[in-house]
């Protein structure tokens, strides 16, 4: 029995991998470059002590240099290594996307599962407010709020989650909306389960596969959402090495030592690119029915 | 011999074709009339309002509409321009201006006593700097229609350096005819050129005043146009767009378009000090001026200065809000030079609390952020926390009375530092009001500098550049910038010091396309 199981979980595992990777060299680019700007990510420390700069080391006789055998990817205009804070970049954009979407899904999910599964008064209000909520362009909310966080990481990330939960209340009621009418959960009702057992056991494992698709999503919409606000000046401050300050401090040698606002300006697309297609075969994947539909 | 004769016939023919070419090229050198020039701004004036002429973009372009009665010489001492003297007595707590005859403002009217002193009046209820300059006016007379005398409450020795700041003199009829707002979108002062459109977002065109009082302007008009970022600007400059670009503290700009083949000019008199203007007020470690002396130790100006500003090419290090060898400039200030130890055994000594986040609050600005950069870096050195705070340019204004931590301020050294130090570091105004520790010895300086004359007042004022920078640490001025103009071989002028409130514009021209 443990064996069919066993096989059972191979077989649908290799399906997912099959269809995931259905999209041909893309995908699979797209997943390395994320694999890769995740490791680079983890061993920043490590990569940086390999390269001999840390992020914020300063050598002022050494400003906006060209790629050389020391500075692999030259310096920037006080003197810092760029490679060195495009490596430390990769975990401020990355650790900033996944905690936004975290704060956003957990929220919203949960908002979304008890308005969808109440209805009535709860579900119009929580869904007016929403549709308000996706009335107001995500970068004017962000950029309104970021300044009360004065470009603490932690603040932003909870900045930019508010700003992309709609996508998952919307999302996630929906769904509740016509699972709620299955005969599993009219059972379990019937039975006199608790309301809150029947949202978290029988209606949230439902919504799995496409709340997982939304999430990689929005990883790279906040992301994108991040390196905006850092480059505007309302989101990560200097002399934190984000992508999108990097842009706005490389900007104004774009004539004369473009690489410095240019490296960054690559790697903000690349990661937001391979999230959104990643997103797109994940939910080609997870859930067929939704091929192209999102 | 027939070989001999041609020989001769063609030194002949070269010689007189020689001196053919001789008057054309004396011809080019001469100015050329007409043609416009193009001239960047980062963003539109808040106003174009003679009497509230203050920031960055609106001094670009002040100097070539309108002009002051005085205006600053090349070691920034206020002599007389619309005016052939300016005399005080203190004894009669009077100013007497005898005007220059001939002079029109731009719609016609005259620019005679009766202009002067609707102007100073003006000033006095609506200028920018009216708190700072004009605290002793009283009221000024005509006499005759070209001198003015102005009574003063008190003496005011450096009344001069206000009228020659901002006090533009505007044109009394366009005012009342077109009332204040009207007057903002097309201003009438006496300077060379005169503003046909403002066009919101894009830029202030103007053209020549044929009868300006020193003679037609050589040009056209002078365009003043939005272009928000140094790169556009080189683009533009680059691509023709713009005949000018004013840069401070962008070595690596100037000197890529200098390689191109642009011509340098630094301004006549420095632009800017960048300060750190600390809160001595607060119960915070900053209330300990060991703690205070201990950041400027920690600051490597030196180091800045070279790498930056090329040694002094495109600006210098100071210990205070002048150059060296200036008439302003104290020689007995001792500063604070590099000293990573002393800073961190004055920390020590006062018990530094290192808990205690030092805030920098700045101006957005590029130079700015580099500076803040740096110096949080080297503070960061000797254990201090440093939290970096940009400050949008629109909201710089409401952390002038109080601010937390340090106030990282780009100090405008056009109008010399005696200037600044008796309209800044005194009570009564905005700048500092809460943050500044206004000791008494100052105060009493300044008032007895402004009541004096000139032998006391630069004694007077030398001293408390001395007490503000050296004992009570108020300031700390990390570097100073020049302005430097970038300009392309079509351009003549000096327009360097077109930017440091000595106007030229007339004489400006460009060779004919």
């Amino acid at each position: 029995m443990g064996e069919i199981r066993k096989k059972k979980s191979t077989g649908s595992a290799a399906r997912f991998f099959r269809v995931f990777f259905s999209r041909g060299i893309i995908t699979k680019i797209c997943f390395g470059i994320l694999i890769l700007f995740v490791l680079i990510a983890v061993f920043a420390p490590l990569i940086c002590k390999l390269i001999g700069f840390g992020p914020y080391e300063q050598d002022l006789f050494n400003m906006l240099k060209k790629p050389s055998s020391e500075h692999l990817l030259g310096t920037d205009d006080i003197g810092r290594d760029t490679l060195a804070r495009l490596v430390y970049g990769a975990r401020v954009s990355l650790l900033t996307g996944i905690l936004s979407s975290v704060w956003a899904a957990i929220v919203g999910i949960l908002i979304g599962l008890a308005a969808g599964y109440f209805g009535g008064l709860l579900n119009t209000v929580v869904m007016r407010i929403t549709d308000a909520f996706i009335a107001i362009p995500p970068i004017i909310f962000t950029m309104v709020l970021s300044s009360m966080v004065k470009g603490n990481l932690l603040g932003l990330s909870l900045v930019i989650g508010v700003s992309i939960m709609p996508s998952y209340i919307r999302m996630v009621n929906g769904l509740v909306g016509s699972l709620k009418e299955n005969d599993y959960v009219v059972a379990a009702k019937l039975v006199r389960e608790n309301d809150f057992i029947i949202m978290l056991k029988h209606l949230l494992p439902n919504c799995m596969a496409s709340m997982i698709v939304t999430f990689t999503m929005n990883v790279g919409t906040a992301i994108m959402l991040e390196s905006t606000l850092s480059y505007l000046g309302v989101g990560i401050a200097a002399p934190t090495p984000a992508w999108g300050v990097m842009v706005s401090e490389g900007y104004k040698y774009l004539v004369n030592q473009p690489l410095v606002a240019i490296l960054p300006g690559v790697c903000i697309m690349l990661v937001v690119i391979s999230f959104n297609i990643c997103g797109d075969s994940l939910r080609d994947a997870m859930d067929p029915r939704l091929r192209g539909k999102l | 011999m027939k070989k001999i004769v041609a020989i001769l016939t063609a030194i002949g023919l070269l010689a007189s074709t020689g001196s053919m070419i001789t008057p054309v090229l004396a011809e080019e050198a001469a100015p050329v009339k007409g043609g416009t020039v193009n001239i960047p701004i980062t963003g539109d004036p808040t106003t174009l309002q003679g009497w509230m002429l203050r920031n960055s973009n609106e001094n670009v372009l002040a100097t070539a509409i309108y002009e002051t009665l005085l205006r600053y010489d090349e070691n920034g001492i206020p002599q007389p321009y619309l005016c052939e003297s300016f005399e005080g007595d203190p004894e009669a707590l009077t100013y007497t201006i005898k005007l220059k005859e001939g002079i029109t403002f731009q719609d016609g009217t005259p620019f005679d006593a009766d202009a002067v002193v609707w102007n100073l009046d003006y000033y006095k209820e609506n200028g920018c700097l009216s708190g700072s300059y004009f605290g002793e006016y009283e009221k000024s007379e005509a006499i005759d229609e070209s001198t003015v005398v102005v009574h003063l409450s008190s003496w005011n020795a450096l009344f001069n350096y206000g009228l020659a700041r901002s006090c533009y003199m505007c044109s009394p009829t366009a005012v009342e005819e077109l009332g204040a707002d009207g007057f903002n979108e097309a201003p009438i002062g006496t300077g060379a050129f005169k503003v046909t459109k403002w066009e919101h977002g894009e830029g202030i065109y103007t053209e020549k005043y044929a009868d300006y009082w020193q003679g037609e302007p050589n040009l056209d008009g002078v365009n003043f146009m939005i272009y928000s970022a140094v790169a556009t600007q080189q683009a533009a400059l680059e691509k023709g767009d713009l005949d000018i670009i004013n840069l401070s503290g962008d070595a690596v700009t100037a000197e890529a378009l200098e390689a191109e083949g642009y011509t340098l000019t630094n301004a006549a008199i420095p632009a800017t000090a960048y300060t750190f203007c600390f809160n001595t007020q607060a119960d915070t470690p900053l209330a300990d001026v060991r703690v205070r002396q201990a950041i400027c130790y920690a600051i490597d100006a030196d180091k800045i200065v070279s790498a930056l500003l090329r040694d002094g090419k495109f600006g210098t290090a100071s210990n205070q809000w002048a150059i060296e060898g200036t008439s302003m400039y104290n020689d007995e200030v001792q500063g604070y030079g590099y000293d990573v130890e002393t800073a961190k055994k004055l920390l020590e000594e006062a018990n530094y609390d290192s808990d205690f986040v030092l805030k920098i609050n700045y101006q957005v600005g590029d130079f700015m952020g580099q500076l803040a950069q740096i110096c949080a870096s080297q503070l960061e050195a000797i254990g201090i926390k440093v939290e970096l705070n940009a400050i949008e340019v629109a909201n710089y204004v409401n952390y002038f009375g109080e601010w937390e931590g340090i106030l990282f301020h780009q100090m405008g050294l056009q109008n010399g530092q005696f200037s600044q130090i008796s309209a800044n570091m005194i009570t009564g105004i905005n700048f500092g009001s809460k943050t500044f520790s206004h000791r008494q010895d100052t105060l009493d300086l300044i008032a007895e500098a402004n009541a004096s004359g000139e032998e006391t007042l630069t004694k007077d004022l030398k001293e408390v550049v001395r007490i503000l920078f050296d004992e009570t640490v108020d300031l700390y001025t990390v570097a100073i910038t020049y302005t430097t103009a970038v300009t392309g071989p079509s351009l003549h002028s000096d327009y360097g010091v077109v930017q440091a409130n000595r106007a030229t514009w007339h004489e400006m021209w460009k060779d004919a396309e």
